[in-house]
């Protein structure tokens, strides 16, 4: 039987990637989410989180240990047997979908709030579709390429507004520093984890890496990274707001951006955060996009992924435009995407480690050094 | 004929004017044209006109005696003969492989070519002939080399006189390349690359000698490379002058020159140039394979040669580096890729390339470090103002206003407002009067081309603005953005960008900034899917492939320590780690293994690690 092929992936390209899917979101309403999770000890939340996802991700790395050289489709599959894992892979493809839908509706409606007020909100989207479905076509090199080169430009672009914006700090909104107490704070951590969902990829897209060696260390880099990213955005973010603004903006970075004033002349240089704020979001809704159709692929045992496209574009389309308004569509996301996707990043994971232990399937760690 | 007769025409039923009348297709009672040389069709065509001589105006008498002698002689293949090369044989005979020589280059009827007969005096007097294609050939080298001693030299008394072919061959042909073919066909390829064949009676074959001295244009500076330092030397459309320039400048014996032919009737010579043990051995294979399965009738052009074997060939961006520069071709084979050089063509070939050398010249390397840096980031940052300068323009104005400081915002719009058009129109009425003037630039004679500079600065700059027809403001983007193009030094790349340009006005005046990044966003995957034979273009960054020390910027010369590895080259290590051993600043690291210097590719290190190790402690 064909398996599914489509290149190879570098160390580097597959940090870019999953950095880039990860910490993208900072560009959405996770800042102000984090805000309402830990109230002025936002950006504790986001350390907590992110140890959990370490913790989170040793297990996923150990998962994928024990058999080299498979997706975790295939890991399901054989852990767990054919139909319970088929439909392990189908959860983890529903998951990316569902994230896509979310996040283009998110991304959409950010543009028409901000540059485009006048556009519809379906032109958008299939605009941004368009892109979309051309990137995923040309497949997983061209992506992850295009995301090595990318997003330095990113890193930089978000460096300059954090540096412009610091003027406008004050130490005095971080109090209290605890925010709502120690105790609900790694509670709200532990489940926000789920903003590290997207690490998923790397053990779905496993096959396509090159330095398996190297693939705890991918995540491990991946996930420290992306909080330094995600945390420092949301520290600014809470030493420029107070607690009651930082809770109701709509578009937290956007706002970030309008205050910048260096001198008469850049006074309003939000418009060149678009450029970056629009190719975090193409790239990180093309990587989600793409491995729910690789995903869907693999579980169906497909030797090809690409005549799923079109259709799954339609459904991500149509997903998107399901929630009446963007009020209800952040409510989706948090209370949905980000309070339980820990089960299937994590969860699932942890499940197949565990029932590979009791049923002896895969190779384990002493068996592994013993091969080589 | 008198005005009568005109008139008399009138009357008469005369269709003569149907003869008059002259077609290269088959038209209503087409007689057969001598010379057509299928037979089949020539008796079909006979029978059409047996058909239609029913109704058919008689011929004069003088018209048929035409016409049969026209017959004859294509009968006779003086017109329109084909001739199959591989069926024609040479012989034993001289009369007879003259008679096919006249055959194949139609000779009464072709002009360029000459034959002379002769006779060489040995013991006997042998029978003998030569061709050569006036005008191709030396006169001198025919007359001194071939002709004199063959016509008089053979007088001397030499020893017996065994096999008088061998005789000839060793001590009567002076001439530095003689060869002896069997093949009709080379013998006739070698003629019409302005070689001599000469044939000797009793000898079945041919000998091909070197003579050639066709008219060539002298070697002349770059004229769309130029650079202020570096050489000043170009390629010429002379093949071999150029094979010279290159090995002039690349004097190593591992620089190989594999000679092919491209075309199936003009047969163009082709060299493929590469340094064994550098390049990637898969890398030739494949430059030839490709070039060996082009199956056209001729390539007059370095840039159809380019487009027959390029990856991609719908792509706007260029696949290939097409230079005149020998210095730069050398540079490149020095790196491990392959030139090309096509006969009659000033511009080499060099494949594989990646994006980055499209924005290089061979100038940053005859300038220092720091200054070669500053020059490429000039360059990258024109690749975005001739790309994105119209389209920031039209977004900005059409949607962003609140972008500009306000004094910018209230100048610019009071420029604007007597203008009747949108910034659409008034941005593409701009952009095609400049390709208009570029173009016409390009096309007139250099003596009345600065009429077009009048035109242009004049008339579309001060005059459209005064008219209230473009705002001052596009003037200056216009103008920036055309500056910036020109200052892309590939040729092929600038183009990619006109064309780029176009779509990304179109998509900032459909959705502002928005539509701008989207396609920025397409048209980057774009690039990072584009391979060049199986070079992925914007490696060594993305696939990211350390430690790559030319790219934007570029480092001192003396950390090229390596290949660029996405070429996988057979040697991967292009000079020691440390190249300044004078200098005291690298006592340090000269005491350091080659190993343990930073910059140094680990998999280079190990190689010399390998090789430098004495046996006793490798095993060990």
């Amino acid at each position: 039987m064909k398996t599914l092929k489509d290149g190879h992936i570098g160390y580097n390209e597959a940090i870019a990637l999953t950095i880039t899917i990860i910490s993208s979101k900072v560009f959405f309403s996770y800042p102000g989410q984090m805000v309402r999770e830990g109230q002025t000890a936002a950006w504790l939340v986001v350390l907590v989180s992110s140890l959990t996802a370490v913790l989170a991700w040793l297990v996923i790395a150990r998962l994928m240990g024990r058999f080299p050289g498979k997706s975790l489709v295939e890991v399901s599959e054989e852990v767990a047997g054919v139909i319970p894992g088929t439909l392990l892979s189908l959860a983890f493809f529903g998951f990316f979908l569902a994230l896509t839908s979310i996040v283009l509706r998110e991304f959409s409606e950010t543009i028409v709030g901000t540059i485009l007020p006048e556009t519809p909100i379906s032109v958008v989207a299939s605009i941004l579709l368009a892109a979309v479905l051309y990137a995923s076509y040309m497949g997983l090199e061209a992506v992850s390429r295009a995301c090595f080169l990318i997003s330095p430009f990113i890193m930089v672009a978000l460096l300059a507004l954090i540096a412009g914006v610091l003027p406008f700090a004050k130490l005095n909104y971080m109090a209290p520093f605890l925010g709502p107490g120690l105790s609900t704070i790694i509670e709200r951590g532990a489940i926000q984890s789920s903003s590290f969902a997207e690490i998923l990829i790397l053990p779905l897209l496993y096959p396509a890496i090159r330095q398996t060696s190297k693939f705890t260390q991918i995540g491990l880099w991946t996930i420290g990274i992306s909080t330094l990213i995600m945390t420092g955005v949301v520290v600014v973010f809470k030493l420029v707001f107070p607690y009651p603004m930082a809770l109701d903006t709509a578009y937290p970075m956007y706002q970030l951006a309008r205050l910048i004033y260096l001198g008469r002349f850049f006074q309003r240089v939000e418009a060149i955060l678009f450029f970056i704020w629009i190719f975090g979001a193409l790239l990180s809704l093309t990587i989600s996009f793409y491995t729910s159709a690789v995903t869907l692929a693999r579980s169906l045992h497909l030797p090809v992924y690409r005549p799923l496209l079109f259709p799954l574009i339609i459904l991500v389309f149509a997903f998107s435009l399901l929630a009446p308004d963007y009020v209800t569509s952040l409510r989706i996301d948090e209370e949905i995407l980000r309070s339980w996707g820990w089960a299937p990043a994590f969860g699932l994971p942890l499940l197949l480690l565990s029932l590979a232990w009791i049923r002896g399937k895969g190779v384990g760690q002493g068996e592994q050094t013993k091969g080589k | 004929m008198n005005l009568w007769q005109k008139m008399k025409d009138l009357l008469i039923v005369n269709d003569t004017i149907m003869d008059k009348t002259f077609s290269l297709g088959e038209r209503y009672g087409d007689q057969e044209e001598p010379g057509d040389q299928d037979s089949q069709r020539q008796t079909k065509g006979e029978k059409v006109e047996q058909a239609k001589g029913n109704f058919r105006k008689p011929l004069k008498t003088g018209e048929i005696q035409k016409r049969n002698q026209a017959k004859e002689e294509s009968k006779s293949g003086q017109f329109d003969e084909e001739v199959d090369l591989q069926e024609l044989k040479l012989s034993n005979n001289i009369k007879e492989n003259k008679a096919v020589i006249k055959k194949v280059f139609r000779m009464p009827l072709n002009k360029d070519f000459v034959i002379r007969d002769f006779i060489i005096s040995l013991d006997e007097e042998v029978e003998a002939f030569l061709i050569y294609t006036e005008g191709m050939s030396s006169r001198d080298a025919i007359n001194f080399a071939v002709l004199e001693p063959l016509m008089h030299l053979s007088r001397i008394d030499h020893k017996e006189v065994k096999d008088h072919i061998e005789l000839v061959y060793k001590e009567l042909l002076p001439s530095n390349q003689v060869e002896k073919k069997y093949k009709l066909k080379e013998l006739v390829e070698g003629v019409l690359s302005g070689q001599t064949a000469l044939f000797v009676a009793g000898f079945e074959g041919g000998f091909l000698l070197e003579t050639r001295g066709m008219p060539s244009r002298g070697v002349s500076s770059p004229i769309s490379e130029a650079s202020v330092q570096g050489p000043q030397e170009a390629f010429t459309e002379h093949f071999r002058t150029n094979t010279a320039l290159i090995r002039k400048r690349l004097r190593s014996e591992r620089l190989i020159t594999e000679m092919t032919k491209v075309g199936e009737i003009n047969k163009a010579d082709v060299a493929i140039f590469y340094m064994q043990g550098i390049v990637n051995p898969k890398l030739v294979k494949e430059v030839k394979r490709r070039i060996a399965a082009i199956k056209v009738d001729n390539v007059t052009d370095i840039g159809v040669l380019g487009e027959l074997i390029g990856d991609s060939p719908y792509s706007i961006i260029p696949k290939n580096i097409s230079t005149e520069r020998p210095d730069r071709v050398c540079a490149f084979l020095i790196e491990g890729h392959v030139a090309v050089i096509l006969d009659g063509n000033p511009f080499v070939l060099v494949v594989p390339i990646t994006f980055w050398s499209l924005l290089h010249t061979s100038e940053d390397y005859s300038l220092g470090f720091p200054f070669g840096v500053l020059l490429r980031i000039v360059r990258v940052a024109a690749f975005f103002v001739a790309l994105l300068t119209p389209a920031l323009y039209i977004a900005i104005s059409n949607y962003h206003p609140e972008m500009i400081p306000t004094d910018l915002l209230l100048a610019a719009a009071a420029a604007r407002e007597t203008v009747p058009f949108p910034a659409i129109v008034e941005v593409l009425l701009m952009e095609l009067s400049f390709e208009l003037i570029r173009e016409a630039g390009t096309r007139t004679p250099s003596i009345i081309g600065n009429t077009i500079g009048i035109v242009g600065a004049l008339i579309l700059g001060q005059a459209a603005v005064e008219a209230n027809i473009v705002s001052p403001l596009l003037v200056i983007v216009v103008a920036l953005t055309a500056l910036g193009s020109f200052a892309i030094p590939s040729y092929a790349l600038s183009f990619g960008v006109r064309l780029a340009r176009f779509l990304f006005i179109i998509a900032a005046s459909f959705l502002g900034f928005y539509g701008m990044a989207i396609g920025l966003f397409i048209f980057t995957i774009h690039l990072c899917n584009t391979k060049i034979f199986g070079v992925p273009i914007m490696s060594p960054v993305a696939p990211f492939r350390p430690p790559s020390r030319d790219i934007v910027i570029r480092y001192p010369y003396w950390k090229f320590n390596t290949r660029p590895g996405y070429l996988r080259t057979k040697d991967g290590v292009r000079q020691k780690p440390i190249t300044r051993t004078w200098d005291p600043g690298t006592k340090r690291l000269q005491a350091m293994g080659p190993e343990e210097i930073p910059g140094f590719a680990n998999k280079n290190a190990n190689k010399i690690k390998q090789s430098k190790v004495p046996d006793g402690r490798e095993k060990s």
